[in-house]
């Protein structure tokens, strides 16, 4: 029988507890979360146990089985959302985004985006032009702190994501360590290339871009209002019911701070002037497109959301 | 609705005023509504006092440039608050 070994994930001010035995367990979790701080706490806000028997890998949450099979890739992909999941529950002391995360230099693009706006395939692109990987899914903005924290999970390309960029950059373009199940392909962030001394904990961001990928679409980079920020900025914060107004006034705060864009687009083609303009100006600034326009002064307009 | 209807401001909205727009929260609905500078000075002006006519007017006054059709989209505006609860009409 083999030792359990004990992993804690930290990530902002939330921990949550990984006990595992077994050469294959372990693989997942290093694979998973060998690039997330390891801080012992003595009260994590989850505790999940991965158990390997006989080829049959176990994932249990307090007496929950949460997967029971042989595949790597689902037990991954289950134990990758579950974690996140608490975590997220866990956190009270800032702000946390729905949102990706990338360096040019020592700046960093905030990029939020809901599940299915294409936010991890672009993320993928603008690494594979030169930009530092930080997160595709999570960051944190503790309250009172000018860093963000970013949660360094393996980017994480879900199928038709993967089809796009393989059509754009070539198969080899994700390398060989990744992991692969029928829900998605999981990159490890090591195997991203940003070697900033600590990806954890940066300054930024620098610029706001809310990100959707639309068929046919025509490219549109836009520049938001303050409160147009702050309104779509609202829609991204994954800890709201745990903060005080459900974190109104630090959104609004951010959204007076930071510039902010919306851009859609079709294809990362339309998108090669826009990353011109990161690599020689820094991010911001940006230049919205000429066709944008500055809204219409005398006309009411009231939105209870942001449409894309 | 009518144009004699006065509305007023629900108080229950938590309000950040960003440059001439404003963002309002309701906390218990986790609502955030957006208004642009003319829905804002609309919303300012709905103190329970002044009914739609009387704000209708005013705007008119306050921007004599604008082509016709204002009036119906600032009472479009009103109805939007109203069904969002941001203001009662009485």
């Amino acid at each position: 029988m083999s030792s359990v070994a004990i992993r804690n994930l930290s990530f902002g001010d939330s921990t949550v507890r990984l006990e595992h035995n077994g050469s294959a367990a372990a693989r997942v979790v290093d694979f998973l979360f060998g690039a997330i701080p390891d801080h012992p706490v003595s009260k994590p806000a989850a505790l999940f146990r991965v158990t390997e028997n006989d080829g049959t890998l176990t994932l249990k949450l307090g007496r929950d089985v949460l997967y029971d099979g042989r595949s790597i890739g689902l037990l991954a992909s289950v134990l990758l959302t579950k974690t996140l999941y608490h975590l997220a529950d866990g956190m009270r002391g800032g702000l946390l985004f729905h949102a990706a995360a990338l360096r040019w230099n020592d700046e960093v693009l905030l990029l939020p985006g809901k599940t299915g706006s294409g936010k991890t395939t672009l993320t993928a692109w603008l690494l594979s032009q030169g930009f530092g990987y930080l997160t595709d899914e999570l960051v944190f903005l503790p309250s009172g702190s000018k860093h963000i924290d970013a949660f360094r999970r393996p980017l994480s390309i879900k199928a038709g994501g993967r089809a796009v960029l393989e059509q754009t950059l070539g198969s080899t373009f994700l390398g060989s360590e990744v992991v692969t199940s029928r829900v998605s392909t999981l990159v490890p962030a090591p195997q991203l290339g940003d070697k900033h001394p600590d990806p954890h904990r940066v300054v930024g961001p620098a610029a706001i871009v809310f990100p959707q990928y639309k068929y046919g679409a025509k490219f549109r980079f836009k520049p938001l209002t303050g409160s147009q920020a702050g309104l779509a900025l609202m829609g991204h914060v994954l800890n709201a019911r745990n903060l005080d107004g459900h974190g109104f006034s630090e959104v609004t705060q951010l959204a007076r701070r930071i510039p902010a864009y919306r851009m859609s687009y079709s294809h990362f083609g339309q998108l090669e002037q826009w990353v011109q303009q990161i690599k020689t100006g820094g991010l911001g600034p940006l230049e919205p497109q000429p066709s944008s326009g500055s809204g219409r002064a005398m006309t009411p307009e009231f939105l209870s959301h942001l449409d894309p | 609705m009518e144009t004699r209807q006065v509305p007023r401001r629900r108080s229950d909205y938590r309000l950040e005023k960003i440059d001439d727009e404003l963002l309002l929260y309701h906390p218990g609905r986790t609502k955030t509504l957006y208004l642009n500078k003319t829905a804002s000075i609309i919303w300012e002006l709905c103190d329970g006092r002044r009914s739609i006519a009387d704000i209708v007017e005013l705007l008119q006054q306050a921007f004599p440039e604008t082509s016709g059709g204002i009036p119906e989209q600032i009472e479009a505006t009103f109805e939007r608050l109203s069904k969002h609860g941001a203001i009662k009409l009485t």
